[in-house]
């Protein structure tokens, strides 16, 4: 299960955060930056899973941001990857070429780009035209 | 300021009452209430303002927020919605917005899908368990959830799957499981989803929908199917023996799923279920080769292996498959492959050591990874491989990664050499010279923190394994002379715990010391004032130790052989005797040399100043060594040959050699014959005997009370016994036959006593306390050990050198360290077994009991969940009549604050329009009431026991509601 996503630059600055599991403010806050300051320092080559408390952190970095999923331990660190993988694909296709801006200014879409994808916790749709298809769905109903 | 979309001239009417209508009634509020707003920032104005002011940014935030906080309670819904999403994007910055709840609730329940979502999304980030106005929602959320519009029961799902709390779980988990029928497939999947965080915050409602449940595995729609197995799944992690009998349904989906997260999903509730039913292990080989060799995804090959190598290792060909694969695995580029594949293999260590050794070269290589989840992996299995053959050569490995690797894992590394080495009682080691070596080369690891550790070793390889003593000191000499071990730097941070020890070793056995010059030097260097208080206390003590033996060492090889073999065992007599009778005939007087005269000379001149060191245990030490020292010399002045004489019987004392002690020695001692544990102490005491027999007699005895009273002063309680005041007299005389008897039992077990008097210091205290110690047999003292001997005492033969204790009693072993350097296990709030606890005492197999079906759901909005309070007043906060002024106590509450936020605005009106209010809801509320018995007389007929206990839960609950009904009204009146 999925305990929470954080969106970061390297700077710290958390630019979306999702938590699946009930906690207050400032736990979270907390865990933002205790969660940036493990992944902001480790190398490139390194591996890309972190223990983090008694989970794990699966991270991967897109330029200037840090994609971070904090996971049971035994979940499948590969599959996480390819899910924050398929996650920025989205964005990507979404906001056609996405970059750190786009998050800032469209938060709440990026949290509804989030809801497609994982529900409680949990991935519930793994096909990315299935997702797009879905977004522009619900852009239609907006207007 | 850009024009913003939205009109504001509507806002205008409205905006005026807002002033005493607004529950913050903050004064920021109040004066841009006043000041109509007629320009809106939307949310794009406000983030780039906020990235604009750079350096004002929280004054920037702050006016925005302000600004908010206006905009918030306007009644043009356009313009709150714009409000709550700024509050949002604020939040998301780490502004709280909690005052903001009660706004995002009348958000979400608008309408236009465009502004509940907007509501939606700000109750999701920001509602936690504590928030009050969550009791608000449950109708709307039933509402939604039933809602016409996929869309909007989408939004409610999504939100109750990150927000539930057990409440709203035990309210609306009925309405997400009808949900599993609907027809739309995409909300099946998402229902499916969303009960298990319903599960999980309220675990009673598994059981009913369980069966549901497992039929979805059948369901038309694969993403149906899909989002059930990651159900299950998640279930069986945690509680994997109560699913064991759906493995025929997973099994079918295994062979028939065409998506690879599916199929990892199977693969990984095969892998906690095969190690509790091995048949199926067999079973599954035939699909995992399958996926082995044809699936392409990295992932599903690693679950697949992860489950081969955790649950069918009796299953030899397939492990040989996965092995293979873990091989190419391991010589992958990419880190994250190579870990996982380490990670596999030491799943393995147990069963199948040997396939596991057979990659040792490539495990080797991990070991200078630069990540160093790929080293620590590594380290593992390398500690899990070693054997006797190997341990030399492992151990020249584990010491030259040391030099490359980073501060962290270094430490590891040490620490996995002594444990690899120490474990089961020095089981691998059959050469412990290497292994002092080895020690040795451990202290001068930079920045090591295992310095005790090391220095706790060489003490225990010492003591215990008698050959090595002399190779010991030879070996630790070097590391005592290296002045650059005494510096005080970060590199050194250990290192004096070690050389404690190693001051130790030499004193101890000073007799194998050879160049007692160099020594004496090196332990009373200047620079050891560097070292800590006991350290300092260890050297001036060996100080001691050390010229003891050379003196006698000389006067030995001068004295003729006949005399070599000196009766250590009178040792005692020797030197008791020097005291009472110093002019004792000696055998042959050796006259002290030049060399040992200066040596002496030297050691009095660099001792001095520890005989003024601020710690007194140092300080007392060397005070000592100076005055043994000037006896000596003062004798030695007198008549030569006398303070040689002295010295060589301090000598003899301290040659005397520590063993180690068993703690269980105590236990085999037997008891003197002349011991009569069970007879009484003295007269005085039978009442205590007697009336600590009777008292099962007393306590069933049912007019104890007057018993009590009528009892003699023969069989007083032992309570009194106990508490009763002594004379002066009688304390005195207890204190001293103590006294005395301590004084004998010292002299009888002197060896056993440390110096000091804090043994005695603690009788006393006992004997206040309690008074009762006279004359019972004193318990021998537990002779106080250091930790390395606690082990065992006899010694046992083996090829190897004898290491005394090697072949006690198997239980008094190490105890299981933990790692040492681990940071300590944070106890988080996310623990997934705490989330999970509830659900493991639920088998959702087991038929259902009385009362346990799912609550059947009502449309919206005859479904009222408080209808089962008797007598209580319907607290739905959303039924319009909910609110009636029957408290008279809240009324009168919010009477005064409105009247409070009157005066400030010194609206006449105000009261007019309240009163107007609650004619209104009068009217209201009577047809609310009808509805309610109506629906009170259904309801009771189905009623349950189980919905009996929940009214009462609601009970409870309805004193917060009540709270929140009144906020309502609040607003209420504000609009009117």
């Amino acid at each position: 299960m999925i305990r929470f996503l954080l969106l970061q630059n390297r700077q710290g600055k958390t630019r979306t955060a999702k938590y699946y599991v009930p906690m207050d403010d400032d736990e979270k806050h907390q865990l933002e930056f205790e969660v940036h300051r493990l992944v902001v320092n480790r190398d490139p080559k390194f591996t890309n899973f972190a223990e983090f408390r008694n989970h794990k952190i699966i991270y991967r970095r897109y330029a200037g941001l840090f994609f971070s999923l904090c996971v049971d331990v035994n979940d499948n660190e590969l599959a996480l990857l390819e899910a924050i993988h398929l996650f920025v694909e989205v964005l990507d296709h979404y906001f056609s070429n996405v970059c750190e801006l786009d998050l800032v200014f469209n938060f709440h879409k990026v949290y509804q780009v989030i809801d497609e994808f994982i529900l409680a916790g949990e991935i519930q749709e793994t096909s990315k035209k299935q997702i797009m298809e879905r977004l522009y769905e619900l852009e239609k109903i907006k207007d | 300021m850009s024009l913003p979309d939205l009109p504001s001239m509507k806002d205008m009417p409205s905006l005026s009452s807002i002033g005493s209508s607004a529950a913050e009634g903050a004064k920021g509020v109040y004066t841009a209430a006043n000041n109509v707003k007629l320009f809106q920032k939307n949310l794009r104005d406000m983030i780039t303002g906020i990235r604009a002011a750079k350096d004002k940014q929280k004054d920037y935030m702050n006016k925005c927020l302000q600004d908010i906080r206006a905009e918030v309670v306007s009644s043009d819904i356009r313009t709150k919605a714009v409000a709550i999403e700024k509050a949002t994007y604020l939040h998301s910055l780490g502004y709280n917005m909690n005052w903001a709840s009660f706004h995002v609730v009348e958000l979400m329940s608008t309408d236009n899908v465009k502004y509940k979502r907007v509501g939606y999304l700000a109750a999701t980030q920001s509602f936690g368990d504590d928030t009050d106005v969550v009791l608000l929602i449950p109708n709307l959320l039933k509402k939604d959830l039933a809602s016409p519009n996929p869309a909007e029961a989408a939004l409610a799902i999504a939100c109750l799957g990150n927000i539930v709390t057990p409440e709203l779980s035990q309210t609306l988990v009925a309405d997400v499981y009808s949900l599993l029928n609907n027809h739309k497939p995409d909300l099946r999947r998402r229902a499916c989803l969303c009960l298990y965080k319903c599960f999980l915050r309220y675990p009673e409602a598994l059981r009913p929908s369980f069966a549901r449940l497992t039929e979805c595995l059948e369901d038309d729609d694969q993403g149906v199917v899909q989002a059930a197995v990651t159900v299950l799944s998640e279930l069986a992690m945690h509680n994997p023996k109560t699913y064991l009998p759906l493995a025929p349904k997973f099994y079918k989906l295994l062979t028939t799923s065409s998506s690879n997260w599916m199929t990892i999903k199977l693969v990984k509730v095969f892998g906690v279920l095969t190690p509790l039913e091995p048949r199926l292990a067999k079973k599954l080989v035939g699909p995992l080769g399958e996926i082995l060799e044809t699936t392409s995804a990295k992932s599903l090959l690693y679950e697949c292996i992860r489950t081969i190598v955790a649950g069918m290792t009796s299953q030899e060909k397939i492990v040989r498959q996965a092995v293979d694969k873990l091989k190419d695995m391991l010589n992958d580029t990419d880190p994250n492959i190579k870990f996982l594949a380490l990670h596999a293999l030491t799943f393995l260590l147990e069963s199948h050591p040997r396939i596991v050794a057979e990659h040792k070269g490539n495990i080797y290589g991990c070991i200078e990874h630069e990540d160093s989840n790929i080293q620590y992996c590594a380290l593992k299995i390398v500690r899990g491989l070693v054997t006797k053959k190997t341990l030399m050569d492992t151990t020249a490995l584990l010491m030259g990664a040391m030099g490359k690797s980073e501060q962290r894992f270094r430490d590891e590394l040490v620490w996995s050499v002594i444990h690899i080495c120490m474990n089961d009682r020095y089981a691998l080691v059959t050469d412990f010279v290497w292994y002092l070596t080895v020690l040795a080369d451990l202290v001068r690891v930079p920045s090591s923190s295992h310095g005790s550790l090391v220095g706790d070793q060489l003490v225990d390889i010492c003591l215990r394994v008698e050959v090595v003593r002399e190779s010991a000191v030879a070996i630790l000499k070097p590391l005592l002379l290296d002045p650059s071990l005494l510096e005080r730097s970060e590199s050194n941070a250990t290192v004096p715990e070690a050389l404690k020890a190693i001051a130790w070793i030499v004193g101890e056995y000073a007799q194998y010391v050879a160049d007692h010059d160099a020594v004496i030097a090196a332990l009373s260097h200047p620079n050891v004032a560097n070292l800590p208080a006991p350290v300092q206390a260890v050297y001036v003590q060996s100080l001691l130790k050390v010229y003891a033996s050379a003196v006698s060492m000389h006067a030995g090889s001068v004295r003729p052989a006949p005399e070599m073999p000196a009766p250590v065992l009178a040792a005692h007599e020797q030197l008791e005797g020097m005291y009472v009778d110093p002019e004792m005939p000696k055998s042959s007087p050796v006259p002290m040399t030049a060399s040992l005269h200066r040596l002496g000379e030297k050691i009095r001149t660099n001792v001095a100043p520890f005989c003024k060191s601020l710690h007194l245990e140092v300080r007392e030490r060397g005070c000592q060594l100076k005055t043994i020292l000037d006896m000596t010399f003062a004798a030695e002045a007198e008549t030569p040959g006398e303070g040689v004489a002295l010295m060589e019987a301090f000598a003899v004392v301290l040659s005397e050699e520590i063993q180690p002690v068993s703690l269980k020695a105590q236990r085999k001692v037997e008891p003197a014959p002349e011991l009569l544990l069970t007879a009484p102490l003295s007269k005085e005491w039978d009442g205590l005997l007697l009336s600590s027999d009777d008292e099962g007699s007393d306590d069933e005895a049912p007019d104890r009370k007057k018993k009590k009273k009528g009892k003699g002063k023969e069989d007083r309680s032992v309570t009194e016994l106990f508490t009763q005041k002594k004379s002066k007299e009688q304390i005195a005389r207890e204190e001293a036959e103590a006294r005395e008897m301590l004084q004998r039992h010292r002299e009888k077990m002197g060896q056993y006593y440390l110096g000091g008097e804090v043994p005695e210091a603690k009788e006393k205290k006992k004997k206040k306390k309690k008074g009762d110690a006279e004359a019972l047999p004193e318990p021998e003292p537990e002779p106080e050990l250091p930790l390395y001997m606690q082990q065992s005492m006899a010694g046992g033969k083996m090829a190897r050198p004898t290491i005394k204790g090697e072949d006690d009693s198997s239980d008094d072993e190490y105890a299981p360290k933990s790692k040492g350097g681990g940071s300590g296990k944070f106890k988080s709030k996310i623990d997934a077994a705490e989330l999970h606890a509830g659900l493991g005492t639920y088998d959702p197999l087991k038929p259902l009991g009385r009362g346990e079906e799912m609550p059947s759901v009502e449309a919206y909005p005859t479904f009222d969940p408080y209808a089962n309070e008797p007598g209580g007043p319907p607290t739905n906060a959303f039924a319009v009549g909910a609110y009636r002024g029957k408290d008279k106590k809240k009324k009168k509450d919010s009477k005064k604050k409105d009247s409070k936020k009157d005066s400030k605005k010194k609206d006449s009106k105000g009261e007019k329009k309240e009163a107007n209010n609650a004619d209104k809801k009068e009217k209201k509320a009577p047809k609310a009431d009808e509805g309610k018995v109506k629906k009170e007389k259904k309801e009771k007929t189905a009623k349950t026991e189980k919905k009996e206990s929940k009214s009462k839960d609601k009970k409870e609950s309805k004193s917060k509601s009540d709270k929140a009904a009144k906020k309502l009204s609040k607003v209420s009146i504000g609009e009117a």
